[in-house]
């Protein structure tokens, strides 16, 4: 599969395994990009001379692909510039829309990248509500159940569908109907970033108020996010920016938002890349399951051969729950930063460091750890040349 | 062998030169990098005649090329004048440790030297201000 991919293609002998920061773009995604700046490029929803029609109606059918692919409605799905803004946008409107007292809380998870965790902090502080953070147990290396955080002043709750450390996949459907049982009025955002790569995301199986994840991290382009929203809340929150068509109407005094999703869109958005980005859904649509299936075997294939280092240390992976494609581990006696120089050296790219999500790596007593993070167009020819890499590292370091 | 990874850069890692603490030291500088978790002291004692660098040790835990490149920074330190400490810049790290790096492998390498320079503006800014409060009272 890896002549789908430009970039894999031209270096044949790269072992690209930090998935989870960004993947690689298929061939039709780029084409797409290029196609719309070659023969269709104008700015959307702006004029009606067919040139900037035909681009809407991209936009109109990328929203609606990337909707499917949810299995929601074209008005639920709000672009963004990536996840971050998402959640950012997220939180600003609830606390514009919404009156928040000292007696409430918001309820996150220790495991967080810190996404979608400084903003709920950071509102907190603000507002002077709790901030109620689950920890993460170390012997059960599991969060356990968030419901015991929340209780009837609980306002939000936050949390992952799975690690971008571990790879820790949550039981989402189960999390929400426990929150749900304590407090219904709890708004409930999901940030599916890592999951959405790897599983089915359906939002009707969740019943999540909010859904975020980035394209870049599904094989679309850098630059959009994508933030889905029950219709009761898009109806009522107030925007989070200002400015071109995102209204009804402008006057001097008062001003009218535009109809949802495009309340939320203000500014030209980055139309190419939405209809580029959309591109990477159908192409992942293809032989999903065998994609998954692909992944899954490649990802019980490090860890044995991972298990068989020594003084390897893999964090999760082996308490019974579920885990996505992405491993950490340290290794005793070599620095994260040194073990990813050394992979580079054999054209083994990994991740090192604290993933963004420092809280998490204070609990796990370390202030960085190695990531592989799989994707489908990786083979076991890469996992051995990861396993070469660390071999090769330790010697080079005398451990 | 690996380039970056010479034996005395091994050497300079395992075995790091001026560990350690001074007690009741005139400079104390703490400095971490975020992104790797690199974690740095750094003690010295200041001859406040020559402004010179008496004595200067580390305490801390990093990658090969933060480690090494405090160990041999130490000892360039020893003996040299606060100005001239503050004048040091990233070339002149690499020609101390001999070698070419990547721009977030610089950041690793320039942690101890950073600390350092901090930790000589606060020494300096606190002598300013112990001689504006001796003006004072005066």
């Amino acid at each position: 599969m890896k002549q789908d991919f430009p970039l894999l293609e031209k270096n044949k002998d790269l072992a690209y395994l930090d998935n989870a920061a960004t993947t690689q773009k298929p061939r039709v995604v780029i084409d797409k990009l290029k196609n719309f700046y070659e023969n269709n490029n104008a700015n959307t929803h702006r004029s009606i001379y067919h040139l900037s029609e035909n681009a809407t109606k991209m936009m109109f059918d990328a929203r609606n692909t990337f909707a499917k692919f949810m299995n929601t409605e074209s008005r639920n799905i709000i672009f963004s510039k990536n996840a971050t803004e998402g959640i950012n946008l997220i939180a600003n409107s609830l606390e514009r829309t919404f009156v928040f007292s000292n007696e409430d809380n918001i309820v996150t998870t220790e495991i967080e990248h810190h996404s979608n965790f400084l903003p709920w902090q950071q509102l907190c502080n603000r507002l002077g509500v709790e901030f109620r953070v689950v920890p993460y147990d170390l012997k059960k290396q599991d969060i356990g159940k968030i419901s015991k955080y929340v209780d009837e002043n609980t306002k939000i709750v936050a949390f992952t569908a799975m690690s971008n450390v571990t790879g820790l996949l949550i039981d989402v459907k189960e999390q929400i109907l426990d929150v749900r049982k304590k407090n219904k009025n709890a708004i409930i955002i999901i940030d599916a970033t890592q999951y959405v790569a790897h599983k089915r995301l359906n939002v009707r199986d969740w019943d999540a108020d909010f859904i975020v994840f980035s394209a870049h991290k599904i094989y679309g382009l850098t630059g959009v996010g994508i933030i889905y929203g029950k219709t009761r809340f898009l109806e009522k929150i107030e925007p989070f920016l200002y400015g071109g068509n995102m209204i009804s109407s402008v006057a001097i005094e008062h001003s009218e938002w535009a109809d949802i999703p495009e309340k939320f869109e203000a500014g030209t958005m980055d139309a190419a890349g939405i209809i580029a980005s959309a591109e990477s859904i159908n192409y992942l649509q293809n032989d999903f399951k065998k994609r998954m299936v692909i992944e899954e075997k490649l990802k019980e294939y490090a860890l044995k051969r991972l298990r068989t280092i020594s003084g390897l240390e893999i964090i999760g992976h082996n308490n019974g729950k579920k885990y996505g494609p992405i491993i950490s581990f340290k290794i005793k006696g070599i620095h994260p930063h040194d073990l990813a120089t050394i992979c580079d050296r054999h054209n083994v790219c990994i991740r090192s460091g604290h993933h963004c999500a420092q809280p998490f790596m204070s609990k796990l007593g370390v202030p960085a750890t190695s990531r592989v993070s799989i994707a489908f167009y990786n083979n076991t020819k890469d996992i051995d040349k990861l396993i070469d890499a660390i071999n090769d590292a330790k010697k080079i370091l005398k451990v | 062998m690996d380039e970056l990874y010479r034996e005395y850069l091994l050497d300079h890692y395992k075995n790091p030169k001026n560990f350690g603490e001074i007690k009741n030291p005139d400079i104390y500088k703490h400095d971490s990098n975020p992104l790797c978790g690199d974690d740095i002291e750094i003690f010295a004692k200041i001859d406040d005649k020559t402004e010179r660098i008496k004595d200067i040790r580390f305490k801390g835990h990093g990658c090969v090329i933060c480690i090494a490149s405090a160990s041999i920074l130490m000892g360039e330190l020893e003996g040299k004048k606060l100005k001239d400490a503050q004048k040091m810049q990233t070339k002149d790290m690499l020609n101390l440790l001999g070698i070419e790096l990547t721009p977030t492998r610089v950041k690793c390498m320039m942690l101890p030297l950073k600390a350092v320079q901090k930790g000589i503006i606060d020494y300096e800014t606190n002598k300013i201000g112990q001689k504006s409060i001796g003006d004072k009272n005066e």
